[in-house]
């Protein structure tokens, strides 16, 4: 099966003949002028390995804010005008040994709160966090007390019944006794 | 043609205002035909909205750049497949695509019900009808798919990231599970103003419920694997505002799914079922005007415009207009009925809703967090990704243990036997499993527990469906195929269900998988290899093709060794569309049950040469086909859910 994929993949492999290459320059000419190459760029941002976790750590922490709605780690753009650059200063920060906090403050300072991929769990940015967590025990403890409100009603009622029922068996067995006295 | 088009969306209002207040009348004076009439008029609109955008998909195929959506939406070069999709792409085709599924949706109702709920009827038709009047209003006002221009020779073509199968599926399916929701909260408010509160209007769109909420997840699975096949970031689910959006109306869908059958079952939870209904349809145009409204910053908005805005209005007016109704009936919504145990199914469901709730109304904060910030503090902040990962994950742990616990406990109160009977033999196998897979949680906290909690509800299920099967092999010495097909007919909601909790277990496993994803970016020259996990990567070139005249490839050859051993040439490569500023990758994806190998061309020097080096960003993803395997397995549970009731011998 691997072998058939192997070659089915490399016959799909391609010649281009010289017609075709005068086409493909023509439009290659097209990309150029019009400057669509110029988002085809080099962009391997390259890391020694042992910094390789704090860089995915910190470039996590950290918003692309070219619109894609993604960390500067994920952004799906490879010649991104924000992620790359982003990217190429955390790299000369980490390897001159700053701080985490260091980094994050001087990111924060350079592009406001906005850059964090999360609000600070501090001040009034911790409501964020709590909040959800909040509402979710808060209303769990209420259901809780209401269900444990109905339970023992229920079992009040269930007792009560059970006094009702043998009231009833000594009041039927007077009435019985009585009629037959009378 | 594109009068006729427009002229039958002006019908259709008109008729929709018709439809909307005659039923009304024909109540209040007593009259049988004015409902009638307005069933029938139901057929109307939905033919000429039908007519509509058969002429609108007619432009498409023929190229008829004079009506502006159009030509802003395909090309020349556009396959047809993709020109199909187009119809959608937009924001005044969409609203198109969605008045015709509302309107198809209503002849069904009407269908249906020809002959039952007679009194409901009149007030759902009215309630359809009032939300088909929104989008007629608005593409007859603000954004008219008909809108004509001097055409141009060519069209500007979809954008490239739109053709592809993914984004072909995932808004009719998205869209049909948004639409469908339309009418449980029609039957929802016919209820309430008829004041007939029982079950009938539960049990009539119990087959829309679950038809809405399958196509609600398969749209959400569908932009998943569109986002993890095109975007080339080697994830599926980025946590934007839209996708939330999509991802909110489910959860509260799924607690609504889960909470009706308490009320079948006890006659419980009227209020809350109300409160769910209204909240899932609310939330359906929520996300509505949250992508057509700009006013959140997300990659998937339709752009700013006033359209958001009367979908704003929409909402309010929905949720005034229902809460005024739930309140008024409050006293009759009240159960006679009381939990007897907090150790109960019934209690064990409403703690089910309580984290699928919770779990939106998470999404729904953090979506909401950086407006209500700068409302408040004057400060922009982001509430991105690991947010709502941090977030989510505990809460999604507590729901994943509870498809393990909710289906199995008994109803009324489970006593201790119940508990040891049903729940002893999988605790003992997860934590068998969870001890054996300790190696693999160190580091990884929440991904051991996702596992561990994964055996413990597949346990669970599978020693249900076997229990069940052993018994009616034993009363009817049936075989036990036999005994499980015939099990799963005679109840096929129970089991149906069971097969969707297998497929939502699926589905956490894919996704917990993303905690030991790998990656790594190189740049190689021709003949040199790179290596991530098991894999080395021999780049063999880089070559340039142009399948049409639009469009040029550049593709990479890479030859992958796993373990010393050849087992594919992987073509990534980018592609440059002359429509489209951004060049689009094109991910090289070997998918196996195990791991995803995921190569994405980065970039290569320019100008272009053959062979030069090239950039590339490799991952290995582990699990994530088990994603994609749990939204099949929840497909096949769904139809089974849904068949009609088998009526054989026992």
């Amino acid at each position: 099966m691997r072998g058939k994929r192997q070659e089915t993949n490399k016959s799909m492999q391609y010649e281009v003949g010289s017609r075709q290459w005068a086409v493909v320059g023509v439009f290659l000419f097209f990309l150029l002028v019009t400057g669509h190459w110029s988002l085809v760029t080099v962009s391997a941002v390259t890391i020694d390995e042992k910094y390789k976790p704090v860089f995915d750590e910190l470039s996590d922490k950290f918003m692309c804010l070219c619109g894609c709605g993604s960390t500067v780690k994920t952004c799906p753009h490879e010649d991104c005008g924000f992620a790359i650059p982003l990217k190429k200063e955390l790299i000369e920060k980490i390897q001159k040994g700053e701080t985490r906090e260091q980094i994050i403050n001087y990111f924060v300072g350079k592009h406001g709160q906005q850059i964090l991929s999360a609000p600070p769990k501090k001040g009034f940015n911790l409501t964020a966090w709590i909040t959800p967590f909040a509402a979710i025990i808060v209303v769990g403890l209420l259901m809780k007390k209401i269900i444990d409100k109905w339970t023992t009603r229920q079992k009040t009622e269930d007792r009560s019944q059970k006094t009702e029922g043998v009231e009833d068996k000594y009041k039927k067995m007077l009435k019985k006794e009585l009629e037959e006295f009378e | 043609m594109n009068e006729i088009g427009e002229l039958c969306i002006l019908l259709s209002l008109g008729i929709s205002i018709y439809s909307a207040i005659v039923p009304i009348i024909g109540v209040k004076r007593g009259r049988e035909e004015y409902i009638v009439s307005a069933e029938n008029s139901i057929f109307v609109i939905a033919g000429l909205i039908v007519i509509s955008s058969s002429i609108l998909t007619y432009a498409f195929v023929n190229r008829d750049f004079s009506i502006e959506y159009v030509a802003n939406y395909s090309n020349r070069d556009l396959p047809l497949f993709y020109t199909l999709s187009a119809f959608w792409a937009g924001q005044k085709g969409s609203l198109l695509f969605w008045s015709l599924l509302l309107s198809l949706f209503a002849v069904v109702v009407v269908i249906q019900n020809k002959n039952k709920n007679r009194d409901f009827m009149p007030y759902v038709i009215s309630i359809i009808s009032v939300t088909q009047c929104l989008f007629l209003v608005l593409m007859t006002f603000a954004e008219r798919p008909f809108e004509l221009i001097y055409p141009p020779e060519d069209g500007s073509g979809l954008n490239p990231m739109l053709q592809n199968p993914g984004m072909v599926f995932h808004p009719p399916t998205l869209y049909m599970g948004y639409v469908g929701f339309t009418i449980p909260y029609a039957f929802a408010m016919a209820s309430l103003l008829t004041g007939h509160l029982g079950n009938v209007w539960i049990k009539t769109t119990r087959r829309w419920t679950i038809f809405s909420w399958f196509f609600l997840s398969m749209g959400n699975l569908f932009g998943a694997w569109w986002a993890y096949r095109v975007l080339g970031w080697g994830g599926y689910w980025a946590w934007d505002p839209v996708e939330n959006a999509s991802f909110m109306p489910w959860l509260t869908g799924t607690a609504y799914l889960h909470s009706v059958m308490i009320q079948e079952r006890r006659d419980m939870l009227k209020v809350w079922n109300m409160v769910l209904i209204v909240l899932t349809f609310s939330l359906t145009i929520f996300g509505t005007f949250l992508t057509r409204s700009g006013v959140i910053q997300s990659v998937h908005s339709f752009g700013q415009g006033p359209v958001g805005y009367y979908f704003l209005v929409f909402l309010i007016i929905i949720i005034l207009f229902s809460s005024y109704l739930i309140i008024n009936n409050i006293s009759i919504l009240k159960s006679n009925n009381e939990l007897d145990s907090i150790i109960s199914r019934e209690s064990s469901f409403l703690f089910n809703n309580l984290i699928l709730v919770g779990a939106a109304f998470a999404t729904f904060w953090g979506t909401m967090f950086p407006l209500i910030s700068e409302a408040i503090k004057g400060e922009k902040v982001t509430v991105g990704p690991p947010f709502f990962n941090q977030v989510n994950i505990p809460i999604g742990l507590a729901l994943l243990l509870l498809v393990g616990i909710c289906p199995l406990i008994a109803w009324k109160k489970a006593s201790i036997s119940n508990f040891k009977r049903n729940f002893l033999i999988p605790f003992i196998v997860s934590i068998i499993g969870g001890i054996a897979l300790m190696p693999i949680g160190v580091g990884h906290l929440m991904a051991w527990l996702s596992f561990t909690i994964s055996i413990f509800v597949i346990t669970t299920i599978v020693m249900e469906v076997y229990k069940g099967t052993r018994a009616r092999m034993e009363t009817t010495g049936e075989g036990f195929l036999k005994a499980l097909i015939t099990l799963i007919r005679r109840n096929k909601r129970r089991y149906g269900g069971y097969i969707i909790h297998i497929g939502v277990v699926l589905m956490y496993i894919g996704i917990t998988g993303t905690s030991y994803n790998v990656e790594k970016e190189a740049t190689l020259n021709k003949g040199e290899a790179m290596t991530i996990g098991d894999y080395k990567l021999i780049y063999r070139g880089l070559n340039l093709k142009e399948p049409v005249p639009t469009k040029a490839e550049a593709i990479a050859a890479i030859d992958v060794e796993k373990n010393g051993k050849n087992i594919v040439t992987a073509l990534p490569r980018k592609d440059f569309y002359k429509t489209s500023e951004q060049p689009i990758s094109r991910v090289y994806n070997l998918s196996g049950l195990k791991e995803d190998l995921y190569i994405i061309l980065a970039g290569f020097p320019i100008p272009f040469e053959k062979d030069s080096p090239a950039t590339f960003k490799v991952h290995v993803n582990p699990l994530v086909k088990w994603l994609w395997i749990g939204g099949l397995v929840i497909g096949v549970g769904t139809f089974i859910a849904m068949l009609p009731d088998w009526k054989g011998k026992r």
